[in-house]
């Protein structure tokens, strides 16, 4: 397990205990935004990995959202 | 209305090039003659599949009884309708006229038009057609029919799109914890079955073209067509973009991940919708699905083409860009257009899109993006063998280009499979051997033809256009003493067997 990894499950749990769903998108789409300079200054390993923690938090969010359906319309 | 405008006008100058006399022959997009037209069945036949109605018998009628040419017949009933029907029905799912834009003009539905897969073009133009069919089904008789008949229209083209599209529709009602209307869903399937049992049944009955099928869903084949990346998916990228070369993946490109930014944007700004809970879950299965046997999580796609039943027509992965491009054209327009009446955000969009696909504005596209006209010698070659009456066959090295004449009477064999040759030398080689003189003769082989590659696809060296290839197979040709050169043709090399 590498260094991204790890920070990214510190990240994770940390977003889970303070149970704001919203906060998995906003982390979603920041892993998406610091990918694109990594991208472009070819650092593929953290970027890709950057990408599949946007769509797990994003993932998250859509579960967080199915199960607290009475809040959802 | 400047948007719906400015849409339309982008949609029109990428596809300008089809606007053309030329043939768009590329891919997997044929050139046909009338001859090979008049010797389409009138009933459907098994070599065409699912697109016998349409490519088959509807050409026919057109080209040889009616009298359009073939040029012009592809580009009314393939080319224009896939513009037209891609538009409108994601306009009538989207709502939006950058929902079309991105359902018409993303880098998939590029590439896989570019490469001449209209069938699967053409059903993924109808796609959100159907699928605001289904997720608004009604009980009404006439309903249920036209969605049916729309249906039906949709596994004619491609039933893996058709297919993956119903799978949508059923996410749809779990997502919404609504009932699903089976009865509706369920007769206007078993319509679309009904109309589609011309080529269910025989190909039921062949068991050759089913083993053949299962034959090529191999696991083996799922690794080497996963090409693209989950960064890529996800951005609604193709691999293979923009040169659209079999096989050769690009690099990231950085500035299409603004696309999932904007459209995961869609979460924090309707949070409380479940249509957007939904397009944002079919995108990620969507993202997840189409690389395939890449990684994360790499073993999922291999597990789920070896245990569900079906899934074996997905060894292309590439199929499932179906859900981001569906997801992405509604969830984007509900960032962009979250103040209604500001064109800021559209326009901002617009100049955005048209960055990423510059190439495509720029008209650096290849395949049907880059007509050609047909070289009066593949005529002439036609005129030549065509009206011979015997029957025998021609050996085209390295294979038959795409303006080569091919008929019942005159088949053709391609030099690389029939040799299980890639390399050019290497076919040559068995060539000139007397052995080879005597199967060829045996096999009713009268001409070895050396094409004339006039679109640069088959004399390649690192996949670019070689033209010592082509100098040396005519050269290696002219001195084998079986083979007398026939001298009327200047680039296509036609070599008698004596």
């Amino acid at each position: 397990m590498k260094a991204q990894d790890i920070l990214f499950f510190v990240v994770l749990v940390l977003l889970v205990i303070l149970r704001k769903p919203r906060y998995f998108v906003v982390a979603g789409l920041a892993c998406l935004a610091f990918s694109i300079p990594l991208f472009a200054m070819w650092v593929f390993f953290t970027a890709e990995h950057l990408i599949w923690y946007a769509a797990a938090f994003f993932f998250i969010f859509v579960l967080f959202s199915l199960l607290q359906s009475h809040k959802v319309q | 209305m400047i948007i719906l405008l400015l849409v339309i006008s982008v949609i029109g100058f990428i596809y300008r090039s089809w606007f053309t006399a030329f043939p768009l022959s590329s891919g997997d997009w044929p050139y046909l003659f009338i001859e090979n037209i008049k010797e389409f069945s009138w009933l459907p036949e098994i070599r065409f599949l699912w697109l016998s109605p349409y490519y088959q018998i509807l050409t026919k009628i057109v080209v040889q009884y009616v009298g359009v040419s073939w040029a012009t017949t592809e580009k009314i009933f393939w080319f224009f309708p896939f513009i037209i029907l891609s538009f409108f029905s994601s306009y009538r799912l989207t709502k939006s006229a950058l929902g079309a834009l991105i359902y018409t003009t993303n880098t998939y539905a590029l590439m896989i038009v570019g490469g001449g897969q209209m069938g699967v073009a053409m059903a993924y133009a109808v796609a959100p057609l159907v699928l605001k069919r289904f997720i608004f089904q009604s009980s009404i008789f006439k309903s249920v029919l036209i969605t049916g008949a729309i249906l039906a229209i949709q596994v004619m083209l491609d039933p893996r799109i058709a297919i993956l599209t119903l799978v949508a529709s059923i996410l749809y009602y779990v997502f919404k914890l609504r009932e699903i209307p089976l009865l509706p869903i369920g007769t206007s399937i078993g319509i679309a079955a009904f109309l589609n049992l011309y080529w269910i049944v025989p190909l039921l009955r062949s068991q050759t073209s089913i083993a053949q099928q299962l034959g090529e869903a191999t696991v083996g084949s799922v690794n080497f067509l996963s090409f693209a990346t989950f960064e890529q998916t996800i951005s609604l990228l193709h691999p293979n973009w923009p040169e659209n070369i079999f096989g050769k993946v690009h690099f990231m490109q950085p500035e299409f991940l603004f696309i999932p930014i904007i459209a995961f944007l869609s979460l924090l700004i309707a949070k409380k919708s479940r249509t957007v809970l939904y397009f944002s879950f079919l995108a990620l299965l969507g993202a997840f699905l189409a690389k395939g046997a890449n990684p994360p999580f790499s073993e999922v796609y291999v597990w789920l083409f070896d245990h569900v039943p079906g899934f074996i027509l997905f060894r292309d992965p590439s199929k499932f860009y179906l859900y981001p491009a569906l997801a992405f054209s509604i969830l984007i327009p509900i960032t962009i257009q979250r103040r209604r009446g500001s064109k800021i955000f559209p326009l901002f969009f617009l100049l955005l899109w048209s960055f990423i696909l510059r190439e495509a504005l720029l008209g650096k596209l290849t395949g049907t993006f880059r007509p050609m006209p047909m070289p009066a010698e593949y005529v002439k070659l036609k005129d030549f063998l065509n009206p011979q009456p015997q029957v025998f066959q021609t050996l085209w090295i390295p294979q038959r280009q795409r303006f080569g004449f091919s008929s019942k009477l005159h088949p053709s064999i391609d030099a690389q499979l029939l040799f299980k040759q890639s390399s050019i030398s290497g076919m040559i080689q068995l060539v000139t051997t007397e052995k080879t003189q005597k199967e060829l003769t045996a096999m009713q082989v009268k001409y070895v033809i050396v094409p004339y590659d006039s679109r640069g696809e088959l004399f390649l060296t690192d996949r670019k256009y070689d033209e010592t290839l082509y100098f040396d197979t005519i050269h290696n040709l002219s001195v084998i003493p079986w083979l007398h050169k026939i001298d009327s043709f200047s680039h296509i090399g036609v070599f008698e067997i004596q």
